[in-house]
């Protein structure tokens, strides 16, 4: 990590001084997972070039802001990038669809997920997650989908590392409550066997 | 290991900064055993297998943002070489605030360290007025400092003729005793205090011959041994007597009003 922030720092000064060779580096080491993540937050791909090309675009304006002293290059952009998408999702809140809100992602009974095919189980997560509320949500996508660490993503959300865990185990339960519906019986009937001491 | 401890680590199962070792082995034997167990283990196995496989399946960003953004960075690059370097104003500034306090501390220090004399204020040096005759050993070098009377400074003429202020200052406050007193002279000099000695007077020191120095010192000096001295007076001289020694050193010293 520690190589990682100072390979940073020297990035982001060259950037500075107009070395356009490390600004492409960065854009091209990092915008991928930048792009990911919105896509995966917020399910738009518009929303998610957009965003990523604000995260960039004010990395270019202001490189001071960004201070290997307070983490990865890596984290610095999740965390601009989570919060022009948060600032997008309260400017559109008044304007949300009223079926984002009713689908929750629930899968029809009889869907069980290990039958369907590899795309339409893709699919089925994706709408399963992005069902999830949004601290849940970004916990599932940073730790799942972009395999970052605990310590990684509690640097990205500004929160303890605890707090990142619990959050998890919390969207994972809910995401398979939510992928096995038609499990619930056999939920329950399981449930009931459990050890308790 | 119960079902609950196991719902509580059953996300950290396949993580690299998850479960490990001997704890992992524990759960892994709890979940053979607990049917329950082995289920939630099951389910969150196939969770992560959907999560492998969406994250393979994310489509790539656009390659024209490349370009767009390659775009802006050239154009901020050449603002930004064609501008001077902006700093925030209190860096552009900051010799302002260093500079007035080097000075004002300068000017404190010079306040303080300057011999301070209006030119109608007589010298505030010890000036000698006059060397009297050699003496004894007087018996009042003997008188403790904490003895020493203070007799107020006050002009015996205006003691005489005007009613002492409501709320005099505390040198001149006149004591009661001394102004009913019809016996003081008022052409003798009115001594403010006894002698007070200045050093350590052992009894092979009281047989020295000691001389009577009369001298003019600043008023500050009756602050220096503990008196009261009206702060408008500070610039005038006070005449002092000292008792000096055959070795140089003065024994004892007395404050003379010089008012009379």
């Amino acid at each position: 990590v520690e190589e990682t922030v100072r390979t940073d720092g020297e990035l982001i000064k060259r950037m500075q001084e107009g070395d356009e060779k490390a600004f492409l580096q960065i854009y091209r080491d990092h915008h991928q997972e930048i792009f990911r993540f919105v896509l995966q937050m917020s399910g738009s791909r518009s929303v998610a070039e957009d965003v990523t090309q604000e995260t960039f675009l004010f990395l270019i304006k202001d490189p001071g802001r960004f201070s290997p002293r307070r983490g990865t290059l890596s984290s610095f952009l999740y965390g601009v990038a989570r919060n022009l998408l948060r600032r997008r999702r309260q400017a559109e809140a008044p304007f949300a669809r009223i079926d984002e809100d009713i689908s929750e992602g629930r899968l029809a009974p009889g869907d069980a997920l290990l039958e369907l095919g590899k795309q339409e189980v893709i699919e089925r997560v994706r709408l399963a997650i992005r069902s999830l509320p949004g601290h849940y949500r970004e916990a599932v996508v940073l730790c799942d989908l972009h395999e970052k660490s605990y310590e990684e993503a509690a640097a990205i959300l500004r929160c303890a590392v605890g707090t990142v865990r619990s959050r998890l185990h919390r969207a994972r339960a809910l995401l398979v409550d939510k992928l096995y519906p038609a499990d619930l019986r056999e939920i329950r009937r399981v449930k009931a066997q459990r050890c308790l001491t | 290991m119960n079902c609950r401890k196991f719902e509580r680590i059953v996300a950290d199962f396949g993580r690299p900064d998850g479960l490990a070792g001997s704890r992992k082995e524990e759960a892994l034997r709890h979940a053979a055993e607990c049917e329950s167990c082995a289920w939630l283990l099951s389910r969150h196995n196939a969770l992560s297998h959907a999560c492998v496989a969406v994250r393979e399946a994310e489509t790539p960003s656009p390659a024209a943002m490349e370009e767009r953004l390659l775009l802006a960075f050239r154009k901020q690059a050449g603002q930004r070489s064609n501008q001077p370097v902006r700093r925030p104003w209190f860096r552009a500034f900051w010799p302002v605030p260093v500079v007035a306090a080097s000075l004002a501390a300068a000017l404190i220090l010079l306040y303080t360290a300057w011999p301070w004399q209006s030119p109608e204020s007589p010298n505030m040096s010890p000036v000698l007025i006059q060397q009297a005759e050699t003496v004894s050993e007087s018996p009042e070098i003997t008188a403790s400092r904490e003895e020493a009377s203070v007799e107020p400074e006050l002009p015996a003429q205006a003691q005489l003729e005007e009613p002492a202020p409501a709320t005099p200052p505390l040198e001149e406050a006149p004591v009661a005793a001394e102004l009913a007193d019809p016996a003081m002279d008022l052409d003798e000099p009115q001594y403010l205090t006894d002698f007070i000695p200045t050093m350590y007077l052992g009894a092979a020191d009281s047989a020295h011959e000691v001389q009577l120095v009369q001298v003019r010192l600043p008023r500050s000096s009756l602050a220096s041994f503990g008196f009261a001295v009206d702060p408008r007076r500070l610039e005038e001289p006070v005449k002092a007597d000292l008792l000096v020694g055959t070795d140089g050193l003065t024994r004892a010293i007395r404050f003379v009003t010089d008012d009379y």
